[in-house]
């Protein structure tokens, strides 16, 4: 950050000159890349959870989406630059997040197509970090699994593991059998993440850990987190009392699928979310609201893709709630 | 009038193109180019139109009254788009069937009324002409870009014939409709990208 080194003292400056400058006066001193470097290190629970599980083939998909998304942002950079570096760490964040929404078995060239998507598409086109309208990584999921929906299989990922849970996703049996689903599954299995879904993204408890990570470092607002639980528990309710025959239960909905990573990962992107406090709250509970609609009445299985999409589109409309400035004319 | 003649005649084909350049004519570069072959077939219709509308409108512009053009240009591309269609259906027949209501929406497409109102309206009939057949033509190149990009990728085929082995998976988002819209601004941005690094002055229409 250059601008902000003018106001250090420089050790050997013989005439020792007094700072006139406006407000404000105190710095934190992080940039960009010690941000995302905190998202990277909230990611790490939920990475090691996903190793122990799925031993090399995890860590294929993620080395393969860190490489080529740092790899094709550097060349991005070098053939359009922008202000948008290599080496403020928002790709290895972004491919991560990527990555934990890929199934285990994605070919090296879908890998490479997302990212180059990702990278390209979602966030360079747009102006980079602090311009793009919807979540890059997101945006991908969605552009993939339209392309390819056999490839984007969770289930048929996962069909070689050995577990002694029933081995559909749980939001998937939910849709075709109804509520009885719910009975398939245990809490427990659902909480450890030994449950069908992404490479990462269903690792619940550790995603819980790292979002408590990031709400310890200030990282994200608990407004955001809070607002999309609450309406994801309190709409699942609402329709479980309409139709009890295809609705689970709502502690069901948040230990299935990604939703917990949406709550804490993909809707409080730093870019994608109003900036105020009451907007956040509202914003997440959009999120939820959408994200439960799409689950009980659409074809989708998880909707968490679509919803996060509607919901960052929802955002610049959230920012025009704002806090009245003391002393000017609010009219 | 010789001097006039060579940028006017290039000018269609990079400085000036649709729908890239001119930023007209989206409608139907959005709807019909999921094809190498509709794109083309579309492109040439337009071209056609273009340019016999230009000449028709250049030729009769002192005598058209100026609070009516707008009116008496519609008819004469109305005029023109009715005989593209039937000279279509006589003998292109299944290419007229894919391309549908699009080819009757001509009459609205704004680079006709663009190039009309824009040029053919200011300037002597010959070099309005070669101005429409440069437009017309460069939208026929875009169009077949587009629709060839989308089609090698989104279904493996260019003009029909297999480009890839059997092992190739087609990305079907390509031939959806926001493939489009993602061929499109990629091209553009593409385009800009080029013109930058070339350092040549960015100029619209």
């Amino acid at each position: 950050m250059k601008e902000l080194k003018m106001y250090e003292q420089s050790a050997g400056a013989e005439p020792r000159m007094l700072n006139v400058a406006v407000g404000p006066h105190y710095r934190v001193g992080s940039g960009l890349a010690e941000i995302y470097q905190r998202w990277v290190i909230a990611l790490i629970p939920a990475i090691a959870a996903s190793l122990y599980y799925f031993g090399s083939d995890a860590l294929r998909v993620f080395g393969l989406s860190v490489s080529f998304a740092v790899a094709i942002d550097f060349m991005a950079e070098k053939l359009a630059p922008s202000r948008d570096l290599t080496s403020n760490w928002s790709s290895v964040s972004l491919a991560l997040l990527l990555a934990f929404m890929l199934p285990v078995n994605a070919p090296w060239w879908l890998i490479l197509i997302g990212c180059f998507f990702m990278v390209v598409v979602g966030k360079k086109f747009f102006g980079g970090v602090g311009s793009y309208p919807a979540q890059p990584a997101v945006l991908t999921v969605a552009m993939l699994q339209l392309s390819w929906p056999h490839r984007m299989d969770y289930t048929a990922a996962l069909s070689s593991m050995d577990w002694t849970t029933s081995m559909v996703e749980p939001l998937r049996l939910l849709k075709s059998i109804g509520a009885s689903a719910e009975s398939q599954y245990h809490i427990w299995d659902l909480l450890i993440g030994q449950q069908v879904s992404g490479t990462a993204c269903g690792m619940v408890i550790f995603i819980l850990i790292g979002g408590i990570f990031l709400l310890a470092m200030r990282e994200i607002q608990w407004q955001l987190p809070a607002g999309f639980i609450i309406s994801l528990l309190a709409t699942a309710y609402l329709l479980r009392t309409l139709n009890p025959e295809a609705i689970a239960s709502p502690l069901f909905y948040l230990l299935s699928g990604g939703t917990l990573f949406m709550g804490f990962f993909l809707v409080s992107d730093h870019t994608t979310s109003p900036v105020n406090k009451v907007p956040m709250f509202l914003y997440g509970m959009i999120a939820g609201i959408l994200l439960m609609l799409i689950r009980g009445y659409s074809k989708h299985v998880d909707g968490i893709v679509f919803a996060v999409l509607l919901a960052n589109l929802c955002s610049p409309l959230l920012d025009m709630i704002k806090p009245k400035v003391k002393g000017a004319n609010n009219e | 009038m010789a001097e006039k003649f060579l940028p006017t005649l290039t000018a269609g084909w990079w400085r000036r193109i649709p729908p890239f350049r001119l930023v007209l004519g989206l409608c139907p570069s959005l709807a019909v180019t999921m094809s190498a072959e509709n794109g083309m077939g579309m492109g040439l219709a337009t071209a056609f139109v273009l340019t016999l509308s230009n000449l028709a409108i250049s030729s009769m512009r002192n005598v058209i009254p100026s609070k009516v053009r707008i009116a008496s240009y519609i008819i004469i591309i109305a005029t023109l788009v009715s005989i593209v269609e039937i000279l279509m259906k006589a003998y292109f027949f299944p290419l007229a069937q894919q391309l549908g209501i699009y080819i009757p929406l001509i009459v609205v497409n704004c680079i006709v009324l663009g190039r009309a109102e824009g040029f053919a309206s200011k300037n002597p009939p010959f070099i309005s002409m070669v101005d429409g057949f440069s437009v017309g033509t460069g939208y026929a190149m875009s169009l077949t870009l587009i629709g060839s990009i989308r089609e090698i990728f989104g279904a493996g085929t260019w003009f029909g014939m297999r480009v890839f082995s059997d092992s190739f998976e087609p990305m079907s988002f390509l031939v959806s409709a926001p493939g489009a819209f993602l061929t499109i601004g990629t091209l553009l941005a593409l385009q800009n990208l080029f013109s930058r690094w070339s350092g040549e002055k960015f100029i619209q229409g």
